[in-house]
Order: C-alpha cells, then sequence, then structure tokens
C-alpha cells in the first residue's frame, strides 16, 4: 500500500493542486460578479421582447433567468427582440437624419431606437448594455435575407470589435433557423464570454469527453511501457577506462584543408499581409452612441 | 580448509567493514588460524560431505554453516595473482537491492523477502585482465558545412579535409570473467571496478565468501578482451575526430598486441530470485555497489497500478476541463 501511494504520488498531488484551482477561480469569479451594483431603475424589467412568438412561453422564461444572471455577473444589459414585421417604411423615415440606409441597416434603426426609448444599462440609462434585434420577415429584402442587428452601447460598445459582433452574430445565424432558442442562448452566453474574459463562448476550448478517455489511456500505456522495462544496470564504462593515463597517446593529427566550394540560393519571400479593421461606430436618432453590426439567415 | 579462531574455535570470516579478520563467535579480529583438511570431499570443521561444484574453490557447509576453501583450487598453476576483496557487506549490498526495488513499480512484493536475502552470498568471481598496446592509423576525408544568408540569397559553403590520424593506446587490465556460470553481459555491465583496491592474492580474504577459479584458460578467453581493446579504440578515434559534417573513411590499419595477463578474483553479490518458475538472478558489484539483473514483472501489479493511472487520468482530466469552463 505504501508503495502503491508511492508511485502514484505524481497523480494525486496533481489532482489535489487541480481540485485546489478549481476552487480559488470558482471563488475569485464570484466574487467578481458581486462587485456590480445595478444605476438604473428607469429602464423596465424585460428583457425578452418575442414579438414573432418564435420561443415558447418556458423558454422565454429560461432565457430571461439566464439573461438576469448573466447582466449581474458582467454589469451590462442584455436585451433580446425578435420582430416578424417589414421595417422599410419605418426606418425611411429616419434617413434625413442618418443619411441613406441600405435593406440591412433599417433593423440597426430599430435596434438602437428600442435601446434609447427604453433607456437600457446596467450602471445608469442609456448606459451599458447591448441589444440583438432578430426579425425574421424578409419582405424588405430583395435577396429574401431575414436581417438581425447586434446594436452595443457603454462598455459593450468599446469592448466589442466587428469581429467579436460578426462572431456573436454568426453563431446566431448559424443556428437560428433550427433551434432559435439555442441560438439566442448562445448570444447571451457570447455577450458573456466576451465581456468577462475576451473569449466568446466558442472559442472556449471544451475538452471532449472522448479525448479524456484517449489521452488517458495513452498515459496509461506510456506508464506501463515505462515500467516494464526489466533490465537494471547500463553501461558504465567509457572508451578509455582501461586506458593507461585515460588517454590515447596521438603521433599524427592532422586536419588539411583540401578546397572550398560555395553554393548560393534565392530566398523568395512573400509580402506580409495587413492589419485588422475597427468596430464601426455611429450616433443614432436619438442622440446616443451605439455600436454594432449585422447579418442575416 | 577452514579458518578457525584461536580464542574460541569458530569460524572467522573477513569482514568488509571491519577490513579485518572477524569471528561472530567471540566477536575477536584477526584471530584466524588456518586448519586444513577435509579437502572438497568433506567439511574441514564437522566432517559432514560438501556439495561441490566442478569449478568452485571456496563455499559453505550445509551442514554447520562453516566457509571453507578448497586450497588446491588457489594454489599452484590456479594461484591468483591479484584479489579485490570485498568491500560491500551484505547488509549493504541488501540495500542496493533495495533501492533498486523501490523505483521497480511492478516487481512483485516477494521480491526481497527475508527468506530468499538470507540465501545471498557473496562470491569471488574469477577474471582475466589483459594489457594491450594498440597501434591505429586512420585516414579518410571529412567535409565542413557553414551556411549563412545575406539580403536575399543563401550561401553554403563546403570545406573539404583530408584528415590523418595515427594513435597509439595503451590498455591496463581489461577484464573478462572467466567462470561459465556468470553471464558475459552482466559481468561486463558490473565493471567497472576500481584497481586502486587490488591486492596481491591472500586467502584469507575469501572466507566467508563462496568462489571459482577459473573455467577456462586465459587463451580461450583472450578474444573477448581483444574485442573490448578495439572498440574502445575505435571509440577513442572517433573522438579526436570531431567538427566534421560527414566522414568517409579511405585507410585504417589496427594492430592490437597483448602483453600480459593477470588471473583476479573478483567480488560479486549473487542473488537469485525465484517468480513463478523462473530464477532471476541479481548480481551488486561487491566494491562499488552497482545493481545489475532482470527484474521479474508481476502481472496484477501491472494490470492494477496502470489501470490506477487511467482512472487518475481521467480525473485528472475532468477537472481541466472543469477549470477551463469557469476561467
Amino acid at each position: 500500500m505504501k508503495k502503491y501511494i508511492k508511485s502514484m504520488a505524481f497523480f494525486l498531488i496533481a489532482i489535489a493542486v487541480l481540485l485546489i484551482i478549481y476552487f480559488v477561480i470558482r471563488g475569485m469569479k464570484g466574487v467578481v460578479g458581486e462587485d456590480y451594483v445595478r444605476g438604473n431603475s428607469t429602464a423596465p424589467a424585460q428583457r425578452v421582447y418575442d414579438y414573432a412568438d418564435v420561443l415558447t412561453g418556458s423558454e422565454e422564461e429560461k432565457l430571461e433567468k439566464l439573461i438576469a444572471k448573466r447582466e449581474a455577473q458582467i454589469g451590462c444589459d442584455i436585451v433580446l427582440v425578435i420582430l416578424n414585421e417589414p421595417l422599410a417604411s419605418y426606418a425611411k423615415a429616419y434617413e434625413d437624419v442618418l443619411g441613406s440606409l441600405s435593406e440591412s441597416e433599417y433593423v440597426m434603426v430599430y435596434a438602437d431606437n428600442f435601446y434609447d426609448e427604453y433607456a437600457f444599462g446596467y450602471n445608469k440609462p442609456h448606459g451599458d448594455g447591448c441589444v440583438l434585434v432578430d426579425n425574421w420577415d424578409r419582405s424588405d429584402s430583395v435577396y429574401g435575407y431575414a436581417y438581425n442587428w447586434l446594436s452595443t452601447s457603454g462598455r459593450v460598445e468599446s469592448r466589442f470589435s466587428t469581429s467579436m459582433i460578426n462572431h456573436v452574430i454568426d453563431d446566431v445565424n448559424d443556428r437560428v433557423n433550427d433551434d432559435p432558442y439555442e441560438a439566442y442562448k448562445s448570444y447571451v452566453n457570447n455577450i458573456y464570454s466576451y465581456m468577462s474574459s475576451g473569449k466568446s463562448a466558442s472559442d472556449r476550448v471544451v475538452i471532449p469527453f472522448y479525448a479524456i478517455i484517449i489521452i488517458s489511456a495513452v498515459v496509461a500505456v506510456i506508464y506501463l511501457i515505462g515500467n516494464l522495462t526489466k533490465n537494471v544496470g547500463t553501461r558504465t564504462t567509457a572508451s578509455n577506462t582501461y586506458v593507461n593515463g585515460g588517454k590515447a597517446k596521438m603521433t599524427v593529427m592532422t586536419d588539411q584543408f583540401i578546397r572550398r566550394s560555395t553554393t548560393k540560393r534565392h530566398i523568395q519571400r512573400s509580402s506580409g499581409g495587413g492589419g485588422g479593421g475597427g468596430g464601426g461606430h455611429h450616433t443614432s436618432a436619438g442622440g446616443h452612441s451605439h455600436g454594432g453590426g449585422g447579418g442575416h439567415h | 580448509m577452514i579458518y578457525k579462531c584461536h580464542n574460541c574455535g569458530g569460524n572467522v570470516v573477513y569482514d568488509p567493514q571491519r577490513k579485518k579478520m572477524y569471528c561472530a563467535h567471540c566477536e575477536g579480529t584477526d584471530s584466524e588460524e588456518p586448519v586444513s583438511g577435509g579437502g572438497a570431499a568433506q567439511c574441514a570443521s564437522c566432517g559432514a560431505p560438501l556439495q561441490i561444484k566442478p569449478f568452485q574453490s571456496a563455499g559453505k557447509c550445509e551442514h554447520c554453516g562453516c566457509y571453507q576453501i578448497f586450497e588446491e583450487r588457489v594454489s599452484g598453476q590456479f594461484t591468483p595473482h591479484l584479489i579485490l576483496p570485498f568491500v560491500v557487506s551484505r547488509q549493504e549490498a541488501e540495500q542496493k537491492l533495495n533501492t533498486e526495488f523501490s523505483w521497480r513499480t511492478f516487481a512483485p512484493a516477494s521480491f526481497l523477502s527475508r527468506a530468499t536475502l538470507q540465501k545471498m552470498e557473496g562470491m569471488y568471481v574469477p577474471f582475466f585482465m589483459y594489457d594491450y598496446h594498440v597501434h591505429y592509423d586512420w585516414s579518410g576525408k571529412g567535409t565542413k558545412v557553414r551556411a549563412w544568408t545575406s539580403g536575399d540569397t543563401e550561401y553554403t559553403e563546403t570545406s573539404y579535409y583530408h584528415i590523418n590520424r595515427s594513435m597509439e593506446v595503451d590498455f591496463t587490465r581489461i577484464p573478462v570473467d572467466a567462470s561459465n556460470q556468470m553471464d558475459d553481459k552482466k559481468m561486463d555491465l558490473i565493471e567497472p571496478y576500481d584497481y586502486w583496491a587490488l591486492e596481491q592474492f591472500q586467502m584469507k580474504y575469501m572466507s566467508g565468501f563462496f568462489g571459482e577459479m577459473y573455467n577456462q584458460g586465459s587463451e580461450q578467453l583472450e578474444p573477448r578482451a581483444h574485442k573490448k581493446a578495439e572498440r574502445d579504440t575505435e571509440e577513442l578515434m572517433m573522438q579526436s575526430i570531431v567538427g566534421y559534417s560527414t566522414l568517409a573513411n579511405e585507410y585504417r590499419n589496427m594492430n592490437v598486441n597483448q602483453k600480459t595477463v593477470d588471473y583476479a578474483l573478483m567480488p560479486v553479490w549473487v542473488y537469485e530470485y525465484a517468480y513463478r518458475g523462473e530464477t532471476y538472478t541479481f548480481y551488486v558489484n561487491g566494491q562499488t555497489g552497482k545493481v545489475i539483473g532482470e527484474m521479474p514483472v508481476s502481472k496484477p501489479k501491472m494490470i492494477g497500478y496502470s489501470a490506477s493511472v487511467f482512472g487518475f487520468m481521467m480525473v485528472i482530466g475532468q477537472l481541466v476541463r472543469m477549470i477551463m469552463e469557469v476561467v
């Protein structure tokens, strides 16, 4: 038994250390979550506005609960609006303020205005938060697209780059037609992930269970083979062990240079690529700054 | 013959820790008195018949436990020139085996049981030690390659050399065991011995141990030492040719001349362990404590320990997964 514990000491210590790390991180995250104090009593408590009846009642409830939990953890409002109505005429009314709008931007006008009108923001009205407006109506689009838009404000606006926004939108659009609930859940979790750690939920490396089985099996086999070596003792004599004085006497030792040849080769160098771009920031009709980006499904 | 204590009549043996002759009965030192008699057929102390192997020169009476030396096998043409007295005591040899055993995870638990350890015996193994003078000429071609870049161009420069070497090597006492029952490879691995401790042969050092006389003559065993001299010379030559990317030999000539040969007795602790019908023999260098052998593997342990590792790794993997989820 003593020998067994001695042999397994490495694994037992590793498990103990990982357990400690796990609980320390969990403890730290819990404390951080409590640091945010809600400073906005103007905005409504509702976060999920399913005007298109895409979600069931229980799904809406589950999303509301998830959003409440995530909002407290990151200190940002997460709002979801699901529409199924043409927005062309609604948006065109704002063209004199915002300039000419393309069909994909109608939903942007709606999103910005929605956020502004309800005065969302975790820290204050028109403060930190975001809204995703997903419009299932396809009549606005010459291509038959259903557009959506993620409008960001405050800390969310300054945190999210174009590529981060695109990632959130793409994650939604990848599955919204098959499973809208899961798609909207990914929106909430992605906002939380990016705000808490700078990684999206899908960027987080989740080790699949089969990988753990394979790695464990490989380690066990290596352990087995490593301990299977039966031979005890290796050669400990050197070539000079029995040589008088430990050294050979060199009577001739010449390294005569004969000739030298040099070959040349031209190296092909590729020119470097360009850098990334920034997020598009604009001011809404209500006069508040928003970041954001959209997509379609 | 047998060494008896002139104080109490007990069996006096050589004690590696005291570096003296010691009587375990009266705890006297250097009180030995050679008592001849019996020969190889019967015990010089109690007269019981002895079971002696063909080349055995020293051993123990199974009946009274007295250590015997068979003089006629260590005298005349069989007189060793040199002996290296035991330095590692029985307890130290046991300790060395224990250390080796402690990190052999799959070794059977009974590997170092009291009962089998008691059967471990110290043995003076016959060795021939050969002196050689070697002359070695070597010549050939070598290249050195250097590469660098300047701007967009990569240059590769190859330099050609003609290499000439001649070396003289004096080998002293290349050992070869002269016992048929000792595994040659294991006896090669048990080297090296520190020759500073070699002494003129004295019979009393054999008291308390087993021993053998040489099984074959020095001429018959010489080729093994010869090969070792050639191998070592070749290695020394290659060590003197350094810094080349490629080497091509054009001429080589090695002359190995044997000079003298010594007959020596070298100390080895022999431990035999029987496991599932097979005997595993371990050797402990009686001077340096180096352990040589082949460790048996216990299948239940092998399976149990590996399964444990698998289980613990699964737990570790799961924990890593949990940590990555909360980060």
